[in-house]
């Protein structure tokens, strides 16, 4: 299949099983973001113009079920993925344990960026002193998720050598 | 080392891109209201996955559950002996519930207030919380099929949840209480002060402000929607109790919490009144025989299709 084609359905199952199947699986009511992940996972894998599409094209799905304004999410993953996907190229290695770290440091950026576009578009409901804890807590859920969406999407997205991350290096 | 650079500047351009799209998309939707081409595109989105929502949620209750015992199971001991507590001192009330019940029924007959038994109702189920983080939300298996509207008050077996803020075909998003963007007009019993109650972001209680400090408030006082002329919500209507008091610095008022009824992490059935804000009851009449039509009639005798 297609190499678009499987990112494409790739980002369409990551926003089914966020609105879906995560609001009933909060954890101290916070839900990860699983869209922020992908791009995380897509940027090891493919680099960071890829992340940052993808994760543009998850934010915006995953945008049109929230209440807060279309194009918020949308900023926030595709800026995430490409920062991660600059990160990727400067590591020569992939160990075992930098699947959690990259998908914590995801979440932390990416729900930074939400907050603080949020705040400078001036959405309130988001600009919360509750927002450092919710951000905290998803970013760890993140890295959980991170563990098993990294190998997944490197194995769903095998096959692209011409533009491979530092999984491919291994 | 050039196609380094060019990979480099395209890959640029390519974030450029994106981030000036999310830039306009964000000031298109704060500029333009539900019925804007992004809210048509997010209804459609709703109803494409309503479905799958409705599927998971009947497989992914029992793990949630579990996932909240594992999270909340210190506070269910202490939360288990407060309800003991609790269902005593109902039980000692409920003794005085049919004659306060029969005097109130009179009442309302006198002053002609619009109660809940006049309204029609839709039963519905909830089907999934909210899919974010930064929003109180709860999505039903009822839409605008079923006759629900935008604004519709939506009661649980407890009290107030809230109010329908957006609905597609055969579902619809309510809008909690203690949302930041909600605010209920409430009256405290028994001292009939009135002031409306808002959402605090990352709180489950409300914010209530009343300006008078002579008015006795205490903990434990019932908040119920005041329905006040123009007021989004029915009177009469549970909401909550106050859950503290404090005077305002300056002794500028009193500042109450009020914790809802409603435990809206449990809730599973909801009840959404046919009432629309400022006019009343809705009464909704639909027919089956050829040509399926269905006409709304407000009290003021006007009739939308």
């Amino acid at each position: 299949m297609n190499h678009a084609v499987r990112t494409a359905l790739l980002v369409v199952t990551v926003i089914v099983v966020q609105v879906a199947v995560f609001p009933q699986l909060r954890i101290a009511g916070v839900v990860p973001d699983l869209g922020l992940v992908l791009a995380a996972a897509i940027a090891f894998s493919d680099g960071p113009e890829s992340a940052a599409v993808a994760g543009f094209a998850a934010g915006l799905g995953f945008d049109l079920f929230l209440e807060t304004p279309v194009g918020l999410n949308a900023l926030s993953y595709a800026l995430t993925g490409y920062a991660i996907g600059v990160l990727q190229t400067s590591l020569l290695r992939a160990p075992r344990w930098i699947a959690p770290v990259l998908g914590l440091a995801a979440g932390l950026l990416g729900g930074a960026i939400f907050v603080g576009s949020s705040a400078l578009a001036g959405v309130e409901e988001v600009v919360t002193d509750d927002a450092p804890r919710i951000v905290a807590i998803a970013a760890l859920y993140d890295a959980a998720l991170a563990v098993v969406m990294f190998p997944f999407v490197r194995r769903a997205l095998r096959g692209r050598p011409e533009h491979a991350g530092v999984w491919h290096l291994r | 080392m050039a196609m380094y650079r060019r990979g480099n500047r395209r890959r640029r351009y390519v974030l450029l891109l994106l981030v000036l799209t999310a830039i306009t998309l964000i000031t298109l939707d704060r500029r333009s209201d539900d019925d804007g081409p992004l809210g048509v595109v997010g209804r459609v989105a709703h109803r494409i996955v309503s479905p799958v929502g409705s599927g998971v949620d009947w497989v992914a209750d029992p793990v949630g559950d579990w996932f909240s015992g594992v999270f909340d199971g210190g506070s269910l001991k202490d939360e288990n002996e407060e309800l003991r507590g609790r269902v005593d001192e109902l039980e000692r009330q409920l003794d005085q519930v049919d004659s306060a019940l029969e005097e109130n029924r009179q009442f309302k007959d006198l002053l002609a207030l619009p109660i809940t038994d006049d309204l029609d109702r839709v039963y519905a189920r909830v089907i999934a919380g909210a899919p974010g983080n930064f929003e109180q939300t709860l999505t039903l298996n009822k839409g605008s099929a079923d006759g629900i509207v935008v604004d519709m008050p939506v009661i649980a077996a407890r009290g107030l949840v809230g109010r329908i803020i957006e609905v597609w075909e055969n579902g619809s998003k309510v809008l909690l209480l203690t949302d930041r963007r909600s605010g209920v007009g409430v009256r405290l019993v028994p001292s009939r002060v009135t002031g409306v109650a808002l959402g605090r972001a990352g709180s489950d209680t409300l914010a209530l402000q009343i300006g008078d400090i002579d008015i006795d408030i205490a903990q434990g006082d019932q908040a119920e929607t005041s329905g006040l002329e123009g007021s989004t919500y029915p009177p009469n209507l549970p909401v909550g109790e106050v859950g503290a008091v404090a005077r305002e610095p300056g002794g500028t008022g009193q500042r109450v919490r009020v914790v809802p009824f409603v435990r809206f992490a449990d809730v599973e059935h909801v009840m959404v009144l046919k009432w629309a804000p400022g006019s009343g009851p809705v009464v909704t009449t639909t027919t089956t025989a050829p040509p399926t039509t269905t006409s709304t009639t407000v009290p003021n005798g006007e009739v939308s299709e």
